[in-house]
């Protein structure tokens, strides 16, 4: 197995973020789903599972 | 929301809300299979809340910070694991070689085991579960060498303060020891596992071109080898039991409920509560919500007259299990429950100790194996009182009626 330096393991991290940023369409469906109706500190549970 | 998430990634700055998702973010998971690029969005908020940290505070100040929290989490596992085990037990858990038996090993010295159990480090503070796993795994005749502890850090502490650097020094080097399996990895950590398969492994694979092993939950494994664990679950476990649920780990609630349906005996009520988040613990950011969820869930229990609630993962054991002492059922992990139906029985010290709710008391009780195991009571009581004590989302006492 290759060793790896530290900078590559966060240049790499950073790639992988990057291709995701690129990746995304800003089309909200992972918004949508989101279980939690109000963020941070008055939320309520949205839907029974 | 998203594109003020993508900001924060891209700028470390953007609108509250956006903050706020990323901050209240229970690592659910729906939001990976809604999306349909292949993004994941779960790791996104990760990496927001990465940024986050950085830019609050300066590297110097994230790496004290990292190096402070993890100190906590260290001592907290090694401390109440040798309040509460022998030598012998500690040994199995990969937490102290003996001459006898290489640590937490099942094959000679030299061999290759079938997986490597990664138990992560806070499943020790509740160490009859993971006591509970490895007997499950020896009744299916796998061989596995259990790595674990702060010895084998996943990287999450130094990367929740923003030290990145860190972070992946320590996953990196957790992961090299843990590609010591056959077959790969086992996990019992759902945060470890996210860590490492959404972080860790993928970016690994990307700078060396392949992954070193991959990595299982624990019930997923199981699930596996249902059908070797029927003919082993032989004893009837007479239970009316509700499961508390988080999902973040898909598949595993159920696997686990179909792992419960087999254990002749247990009869499984839907409470129809809630399930939200990877485990208990990665509510703490919506305290207020995740009171209400555990009130409602003890309530619901209650109303449907169970016998017992049962968790999965063990964050969820330590904040409800001192419940125990006020609701009429009791509240156990899923393991004692297939252990039982086994044959296989560890006692839960941890209930027992922190429904004493006396840090004195509690250090009292554990005299014995602090003084064979070297724990020192001072730094003890410190441990019960910060971490075992704390660790209590719904205050107990009963709300009036
Ligand atoms: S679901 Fe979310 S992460 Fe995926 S493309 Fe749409 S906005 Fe982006």
């Amino acid at each position: 197995m290759q060793p790896m330096t530290q900078t590559a393991f966060e240049v790499a991290l950073t790639e992988r973020t990057s291709e995701m940023l690129d990746a995304c369409t800003k089309c909200g469906k992972c918004v949508e789903i989101y279980p939690v109706t109000a963020p941070a500190g008055s939320a309520t549970p949205r839907r029974q599972r | 929301m998203i594109s003020g998430v993508l900001d924060i990634v891209r700028f470390g700055d953007g609108p509250q809300v956006s903050k706020a998702w990323a901050k209240g973010c229970a690592l659910t998971g729906d939001c990976i299979a809604a999306c349909p690029e292949g993004v994941n969005p779960r790791f996104l908020l990760a990496m927001a809340r990465v940024k986050m940290a950085r830019q609050a505070a300066e590297p110097r100040e994230q790496r004290k910070k990292g190096v402070e929290n993890f100190r906590l989490v260290a001592d907290g596992t090694n401390v109440l694991a040798r309040m509460q085990l022998s030598a012998n037990e500690l040994t199995r858990l990969g937490q102290k070689a003996t001459e006898r038996l290489e640590s937490g090993s099942t094959v000679k010295p030299g061999e290759r085991p079938d997986f490597v159990f990664y138990t992560g480090c806070n499943v020790l503070k509740t160490p009859h579960i993971a006591l509970l796993a490895l007997d499950v795994m020896d009744a299916l005749g796998v061989t596995y060498k259990v790595m674990g502890g702060p010895s084998h850090c996943c990287g999450i502490v130094q990367a929740r303060t923003g030290d990145l650097e860190v972070s992946g020094r320590v996953a990196t080097n957790s992961l090299d020891k843990l590609a010591e399996g056959k077959t790969g990895v086992i996990s019992w950590c759902a945060s470890c596992h996210v860590q490492f398969t959404e972080t860790t492994l993928p970016t690994i694979e990307k700078v060396r071109g392949s992954r070193p092993f991959e990595m299982t939950p624990f019930m997923l494994f199981l699930a596996t080898r249902f059908d070797d664990m029927r003919p082993l679950l032989r004893k009837p476990v007479p239970l009316k039991i509700a499961l508390h649920k988080h999902p973040g780990v898909k598949g595993v609630v159920e696997a686990g409920i179909t792992l419960l349906q087999m254990v002749p005996g247990i009869e499984i009520v839907d409470l129809h509560q809630p399930a939200v988040g990877l485990m208990s613990n990665f509510l703490n950011a919506l305290p207020e919500y995740k009171r209400g969820l555990h009130l409602a869930e003890l309530e619901a229990a209650e109303a449907a007259g169970v016998d017992a609630l049962v968790a999965i993962y063990h964050p969820d054991h330590r904040d409800l299990c001192a419940h125990e002492r006020e609701w009429p059922f009791k509240i156990i992990n899923i393991l004692d429950i297939v252990g039982e139906s086994m044959g296989l029985h560890h006692d839960d010290h941890f209930k027992r100790l922190k429904i004493m709710q006396d840090a004195d008391a509690i250090v009292a009780d554990c005299k014995d194996l602090m003084s064979a195991n070297g724990v020192d009571p001072a730094m003890a009581r410190d441990m019960v009182v910060k971490v075992m004590l704390a660790d209590q989302p719904l205050p107990l006492g009963r709300p009036a009626a």
